[in-house]
């Protein structure tokens, strides 16, 4: 009986076939459009996360009380190794990074610049973040003596310097002195963090805890947590563990990007629910319209002795089969635009200053995720469900014999 | 016989290395003194003209110095301590004393082509730079200054013009990382002090384009070497006490 | 004779029209107030950056942006006064002279910028004065009183009240210092110009700096700000030699190039909005006028030409359509108007977001005649675009098919 029903509205969109078609293009085209623009945005805020996190912060990282506030090497974290040997045991943690860095002046032969100077392990970086990716220019290595630099591409710009030159760093050591160390470049970074990109130089730990006087120390101890839902369970337990330092979360330490991340996501579905709204009209009108015509045809039906929810089977078919085309079409597309965008990436060069100062990639790549289709399956069926209410509604209402004698309409 | 030549080789560069060492050596050894007193007048050209400087200074061995501002009338006594790697000013305007923060210490010093850490830095040549005899003749010495991999100065090179005789250099070209020529040091007059020679007129000229016009010019009025000088010029309250 | 049957046709199908007339007066008031907000954030940027401290243009001496030293000062600040007086369209300008100098309070010494301004003519176009936290603001005629940021005074451990010693390098190079007095402290929000900057009344500074009739550049703002670009190149003209004007956009580039990508990703987005808009009003209009393919079949019949049907049903839709536009416009209007004046505030977002240069709590929006205008039009002309296909699909039927039509 249903598949009668189900054939009636197959063929019943067939004959009106521009309408139909109008419905799922209309479905089609905003819904590739949605789904491109939630991971193009999902990509911009998931990128600064992700190099934020890989960059610096690690999904937890260790500081001594007070470093935060002050930001001067008198806030160290004295001893690593006990919390290292801790680490090195723990499943929970995939990678870890231990950095030791300074607040200084770094000089060429012509200009001078405030800058932070990181004692790191390349090792560990490239282990703790792919650091290693974010190498623009040069070398990932801190030569054979340790004595090269890695150094932040703006703060390279700004000081008119490329690989191979040298550098001068100034900083007060821990007893006061104010010493001078100097690096040739061995590499530029362009990491997408604005703080790593416009301050930092790197170099190796030990030759920071030499330049420092501060043997075994460390300011940060970055952490990479296996289990990312996990992360607030494993902070309160280290916590508990070094009472003496602070414990944070990415999330605490960028705080902006979890802000960004939620109005995106609140962005998100707005722009859904407004989108499908007036697609949902969209929908209506064709289906009540394709009633109205037909009243006398489902009149006739029902007089014969048709049920009415044979005919309701018909129209809710119609406007489904319209809705679920629309969905595959566009979802199709959607993907094209996403799969294209996350390989090759928008080129926005010509703006580049401007996403930069931001802390954005010039190219940006969207995210691809299976949340966003069930997304728009939920939103093309809400709103189809949502459009053929008031229809049905009317349907109901024939009086058949009425409608045959032309009393009705 | 290739052997011999290289070896002969190697062994002169090995001379050459130690013979320019030893020409540096000797004149930083001739400039040092265990103490010194000075009494100078600074010249500053720059893009707004010409002003004086005129100053007392005090020093012992590189590590300590004193100085004080005596011309123009409006910085007398302006006092500047210099200990290790630290630096303080007294102003007696504000009555004030103030450690230069190491975010200033490539700022200029007292408005000169100097700045700050030139003041303070202990660079020794010899302790920062590989030295190579490129020229040599009865009288004088060309050697080429290259920083050590590890000696924190931002200087590609320098070029060392000595006068061989009196120990004191001629002439000093200082070039960047990409051995362009940032500034020329030219030393003159020479007279000796005690066992010591020095070169009475040195003059700094930067050779950025920005800095075409400029030049600092340091002319010495009375040189002592070797009178002992007493510590009270070493410690903080030196700035106020010694300030008029 | 066809206005009129439009018109007859218009109120005929009631439940229809409406739904058009809703959708399009939707859209368009939609589309407007979204505009008015994207438009009030940027220039809430702008404001924050331009306004608070910068200025909408500057007249420095030729290499100042570059080396912003002695050595390029603006050596007679008179001249470029005299200059500026005799330009109608400059609204308000003033000298600044800026300089680093060494704050230091006790054991603490910080490098910072100290500015030399004229009080009473800084305040009538940059929000120095309003960005006020504490104490008071400076006064034209003030000798040794310093106006400071409060994260600068919080890095010197300084209150309002105290004195602070300032040394610095003055004209000739001879050290100038002096002693001053906390004023006031300023919050502008911007966390950078906050923990690095101090203000001093420019007559006095002048003779500790000996900067008379000195200025390291002009700030200038104009009677339309708007047309800041043109006024610039005017300057430009008319300026001696060895001076040049920029416009803000030349000193915030970074910032004009956010706002850039920031509309371009707004249009992107609100593109989206319009494809189902487009598509809904274009199946409305489909089905409207496929409701009455019976009624054009008749008319059809009674010798109406193709072209009269299509001027018909276009005058139809025209009215709607114009209808609907200038009814969301107004709607639009109003909504924007009020919240500019009375804006949607949510409490901590300036808190929130003051890395960002954020500094109210408040959700701007920007209503501008012209951009309604605009709005508007483009949501006529996506109107009218919607009628065609449906109005040539209609007449391609043959009087015999829309007769029997069912």
């Amino acid at each position: 009986m249903y598949k009668i029903a189900f054939d009636l509205a197959w063929k019943s969109l067939i004959r009106r076939k521009t309408r139909t078609l109008m419905v799922i293009m209309m479905i089609a085209l905003s819904l590739s459009g949605l789904l491109f623009l939630q991971g193009l945005y999902d990509g911009m805020v998931s990128h600064m996360i992700n190099t934020s996190i890989r960059s610096d912060s690690g999904e937890i990282s260790l500081y001594a009380k007070q470093y935060r506030l002050e930001k001067t090497i008198d806030y160290h974290i004295d001893d690593p190794r006990a919390i290292k040997a801790y680490l090195h045991q723990s499943k929970e943690i995939d990678a870890y990074a231990i950095r030791l860095s300074g607040e200084g002046l770094v000089a060429t032969a012509h200009k001078s610049l405030g800058a932070t100077l990181k004692g790191v392990r390349l090792e560990d970086e490239r282990r703790f973040g792919d650091f290693d990716t974010f190498l623009f220019q040069g070398k990932f290595d801190f030569g054979p003596k340790k004595q090269e630099a890695l150094i932040g591409f703006k703060l390279a710009e700004k000081l008119k310097v490329t690989t191979g030159n040298r550098l001068v760093f100034t900083a007060q050591d821990a007893s006061g002195e104010i010493n001078a160390i100097s690096f040739r470049i061995s590499g530029i970074i362009k990491s997408g963090n604005l703080a790593v990109d416009e301050g930092s130089v790197f170099v190796s730990i030990e030759t920071m805890e030499q330049f420092l006087a501060l043997p075994n120390s460390a300011t940060q101890i970055a952490l990479r947590i296996k289990d990312k839902s996990q992360v607030n369970s494993i902070q309160s337990m280290l916590q508990k563990k070094f009472s003496t330092l602070d414990v944070l979360r990415w999330d605490e330490l960028y705080p902006l990007l979890i802000e960004m991340r939620d109005m995106m996501d609140i962005f998100n579905w707005l722009s859904y629910a407004i989108v499908f709204a007036v697609a949902a009209l969209g929908i209506f009108g064709v289906i009540l319209m394709s009633i109205l015509e037909r009243m006398r045809e489902f009149s006739i039906m029902m007089a014969i002795g048709t049920p009415y929810k044979n005919i309701r089977y018909q129209v809710i078919s119609e406007a489904f089969i319209m809705a679920i085309a629309g969905y595959i079409i566009g979802a199709i597309l959607g993907l094209g635009f996403l799969v294209y965008t996350a390989s090759s990436g928008i080129d926005l060069r010509y703006y580049q200053a401007g996403l930069e100062s931001f802390g954005l990639n010039a190219i940006l790549y969207a995210d691809i995720r299976y949340h966003y289709f069930f997304q728009a399956f939920a939103s093309v069926f809400f709103a189809t469900s949502l459009s053929i209410l008031w229809p049905l509604h009317v349907l109901k209402k024939i009086k058949p014999i009425e409608i045959i004698q032309g009393k009705m309409l | 016989m290739r052997y011999l030549l290289s070896f002969i080789i190697i062994l002169s560069s090995f001379l050459y290395g130690s013979e320019a060492d030893d020409i540096i050596k000797a004149v930083e050894d001739n400039l040092r003194g265990d103490f010194m007193y000075a009494k100078m007048r600074m010249i500053v050209t720059g893009q707004r003209g010409e002003r004086t400087i005129e100053m007392e200074s005090w020093s012992q061995g590189d590590t300590k110095s004193f100085i004080k501002i005596l011309y123009p009338k409006k910085d007398r006594g302006i006092t500047f301590l210099k200990l290790d790697t630290q630096m303080w000013q007294y102003v007696p305007k504000i009555e004030r004393t103030i450690k230069i923060p190491p975010s200033m210490m490539l700022q200029s010093w007292m408005g000169s082509d100097f700045t700050n850490d030139d003041m303070v830095k202990e660079s020794s040549m010899i302790k920062d730079y590989n030295a190579r005899l490129i020229s040599k003749t009865a009288s004088s010495a060309t050697i080429e200054l290259l920083p050590k991999p590890n000696a924190a100065v931002v200087w590609g090179k320098i070029i060392v013009d000595v006068d061989i005789s009196n120990k004191v250099p001629t002439k000093e070209i200082y070039y960047d990382d990409q051995m362009q020529k940032v500034r020329i040091m030219t030393f003159s007059n020479i007279q000796r002090h005690g066992s010591h020679n020095l070169p009475m007129i040195m003059e700094l000229k930067p050779l950025d384009a920005e800095k075409k016009k400029n030049s600092t010019k340091i002319i010495f009025e009375k040189v002592n070497y070797d009178t002992p000088i007493d510590a009270s010029y070493f410690s903080k309250n030196a700035l106020k006490r010694y300030s008029n | 004779m066809l206005y009129s049957l439009a018109i007859k046709n218009i109120l005929a199908s009631k439940s229809r029209t409406l739904t058009i007339f809703l959708l399009s007066m939707f859209a368009t008031a939609f589309f407007i107030v979204y505009v008015a907000f994207t438009n009030g954030s940027h220039e809430q940027m702008i404001k924050s950056s331009v306004e608070i401290y910068t200025g909408y243009a500057h007249i420095n001496a030729k290499g100042y942006q570059e080396e912003s030293d002695y050595d390029h000062l603006i050596e007679d600040a008179g001249q470029i006064e005299t200059f500026l007086n005799q330009k109608p369209f400059v609204s308000n300008f003033s000298p600044r002279f800026e300089t680093y100098a060494l704050l230091s309070q006790k054991e603490k010494t910080v490098g910072s910028m100290i500015t030399g301004i004229i009080p009473s003519r800084e305040s009538s176009f940059s929000h120095l004065k309003s960005s006020l936290v504490k104490g008071s603001y400076l006064e034209d005629n003030d000798t040794r009183a310093i106006y400071i940021g409060s994260d600068l005074a919080k890095r010197l451990s300084i209150d309002v009240g105290d004195e602070i010693a300032m040394i610095s390098s003055s004209l000739d190079y001879s050290t100038a210092a002096d002693l001053f007095k906390v004023k006031g402290i300023f919050k502008t929000g911007l966390f950078d110009f906050d923990s690095s900057s101090a203000f001093v009344n420019k007559t006095y500074l002048d003779s500790v700096m000996m900067s008379e009739n000195k200025a390291s550049y002009f700030v200038v703002s104009f009677i339309d700000n708007k047309a800041a670009d043109h006024y610039v190149e005017t300057l430009n003209n008319d300026l001696p030699q060895n001076y040049e004007a920029l416009s803000w956009k030349t000193l915030l580039f970074d910032l004009v190039q956010l706002i850039q990508v920031d509309s371009l990703f707004g249009y992107i987005s609100i593109s989206v909005f319009f494809v189902v808009i487009f598509f809904v009003i274009m199946i409305f209009n489909y089905v409207n006028i496929y409701a009455r393919v019976r009624q054009i079949g008749l008319l059809r019949a009674l010798g109406f030409t193709p072209k009269d049907i299509r001027v018909l049903l276009f005058n139809e839709l025209l009215i709607i359509a114009l209808l609907s536009v200038s009814f969301g416009a107004i709607v639009g209007a109003v909504i924007t108007y009020y919240l500019e004046i009375y804006p949607i505030t949510i409490s901590g977002l300036a808190e929130t977001y003051k890395e960002y240069g954020i500094i109210s709590d408040t959700i701007p929006t920007h209503f501008d005649t012209f951009t309604i205008i605009w709005n508007a039009l483009s949501i006529f002309i996506l109107n009218i675009s919607s009628m065609f296909y449906p109005i040539y699909k209609i007449n391609k039927l043959s009087v015999t098919e829309a007769m029997r039509y069912v």
